[in-house]
């Protein structure tokens, strides 16, 4: 295809595009829609994952002593565990320090009295894979009262994000079949409205992949202005997202992902799927010319 | 059914409707493809060619005009060539040419409903002559057109032969036409090319046997 080959076929699909208004209007707002669902999906499953895994993969435990026991006695037994790495003991005022950022000083201060926090220590282990072995045997240690760690709460965030990825890709997979559908429809139209163009076309001697270009290039089109919509649509709502979570758990502002890998995705996912349904439509149009 | 044309050649396709001589037009340019047998066109196999690419050196004119409504007498014969990819300035310039063969010049910006019947059908022309065609195939392109415009069209045709050397296969009803011209006749009957002759005449009673 040569340059001018381009220069008409992008002439003729502003042409169509014009022509088939509503149809084409339509078709970009189905298919921004899928895309910012789509990019919503992909942006909070990668969240969860990314927060799943690295409470997975902490090693820490945190272990609280029995009453009457004091902190330091423990670390001996505890250190002498298979799979620990190293015993630390924490005083009790330093999770004021710890927590003061997330609900603030003011607030935990008035909440809670000062000696709200007691010493606990933290084990760090030398295969997070082996925690439930480990923690079990912590368990059963003299003097120890209760023991915390952050791989339950990763399991739960896990079985979220299993859920709402099963549940998530049939929604999409649904409005991908929608969006394709409603893409397929206008361009059907298109070769409808353009049956005689096609018949000039192949009686010059335009060859099927030719025929087609106009097609594509319309639904490609299509595809490439719902994408740049819903792009911008999602670099707005991604960082006010973003904001309004870390404004809530400050603690999050490290862990969240950038929205832009997903804008990326979007952006080539759009003129893909109009490209499905240009091609799919013109390929009856182009049947019988392709003796 | 075997039949030769040789360049620059210029022949009437007589017959009355339903003896082949649509489908035979169709086997040319590859709207068909014969069951046995074999179609050769500049020595070439069609079989062998990609339709496309045959057309590419066709000019191909039907009964109906096949205009496209939203664009003028000008676009209309551009968009025969700008569907090939013609550089732009090339357009133009074929453009005008052809408009002032088919005696448009002055009406190249009216809209086909602008038009008369035969303006319309002389639109049609231009757009199958802008790429210069060796061959025209003219599938009964005067069937909807009084004696004037008829002559007219012939006139076009004629020209464009002459200047180009084109071949020419031009499928009719008219009569008095191709009687007028004395040219080439071939005449289908039930598939069959039944006779073949240079200065061949036809009568309005053999096509009534026919029928």
């Amino acid at each position: 295809m040569n340059m001018w080959a381009i220069f008409y076929r992008l002439r003729e699909a502003r042409e169509g595009i014009a022509r088939n208004t509503w149809a084409s209007i339509a078709t970009v707002v189905l298919l921004t829609l899928t895309l910012l669902m789509f990019g919503g999906f992909l942006w909070l499953n990668a969240n969860l994952a990314q927060v799943a895994n690295l409470l997975e993969r902490q090693v820490q435990v945190r272990v609280f002593p029995a009453e009457g026991t004091p902190a330091q006695n423990l670390v001996t037994s505890l250190e002498a565990l298979s799979g620990v790495r190293s015993v630390e003991v924490l005083a009790g005022e330093s999770a004021y320090e710890r927590l003061a950022p997330v609900f603030g000083r003011n607030t935990l201060m008035n909440a809670l009295p000062a000696d709200a926090f007691s010493d606990s220590l933290s084990v760090e282990l030398l295969d997070p894979d082996q925690a439930d072995d480990a923690v079990n045997q912590i368990r059963t240690l003299e003097g120890v009262g209760d023991v915390v760690w952050g791989q339950g709460f990763a399991q739960i965030l896990y079985r979220i994000s299993n859920g709402i990825q099963r549940g998530g890709i049939i929604f999409i997979i649904g409005f991908f079949i929608a969006a394709l559908l409603m893409s397929l429809t206008a361009m059907q139209l298109a070769v409808l409205n353009r049956e005689v163009e096609i018949q000039i076309q192949h009686f010059v001697g335009v060859g099927p992949w030719g025929i087609r270009g106009q097609f594509l290039m319309e639904a490609f089109l299509l595809g490439l202005f719902s994408s740049i919509l819903a792009g911008a649509a999602f670099l707005y709502l991604g960082e006010v997202i973003q904001r309004i979570i870390i404004s809530l758990m400050p603690f999050m502002s490290s862990q969240l992902s950038s929205p832009m890998l997903v804008i990326g995705v979007v952006l080539v996912t759009g003129p893909i799927l109009g490209l499905l349904g240009g091609g799919l439509a013109s390929q009856r149009a182009i049947a019988k010319s392709d003796k | 059914m075997s039949l030769k044309l040789e360049t620059g050649d210029w022949a009437f396709l007589v017959g009355a409707s339903g003896m082949g001589k649509t489908t035979l037009l169709k086997l040319l340019y590859k709207e068909e493809v014969p069951d046995k047998g074999k179609v050769l066109i500049g020595g070439m196999d069609t079989s062998t060619i990609h339709g496309s690419r045959l057309r590419r050196s066709m000019g191909i004119i039907f009964q109906s005009f096949r205009l496209l409504e939203k664009k003028t007498a000008y676009e209309n014969i551009a968009y025969g060539a700008e569907v090939l990819a013609m550089p732009p300035d090339e357009v133009r310039k074929r453009t005008k040419e052809i408009l002032e063969l088919v005696g448009l010049a002055d009406k190249s910006h009216r809209l086909p409903g602008q038009l008369s019947g035969g303006e319309q059908q002389r639109v049609a022309i231009g757009r199958a002559l802008i790429n210069e065609p060796k061959l025209i195939i003219a599938d009964e392109p005067t069937g909807d057109l009084d004696p004037e415009n008829t002559e007219r069209v012939l006139k076009i045709f004629d020209r464009f032969h002459q200047e180009h050397k084109a071949t020419v296969l031009f499928a009719t009803h008219a009569v008095d036409v191709v009687n007028r011209l004395g040219r080439r006749v071939i005449r289908m009957q039930k598939g069959q090319v039944v006779s073949d002759a240079t200065g061949g005449y036809w009568s309005d009673d053999e096509e009534e046997k026919e029928a």
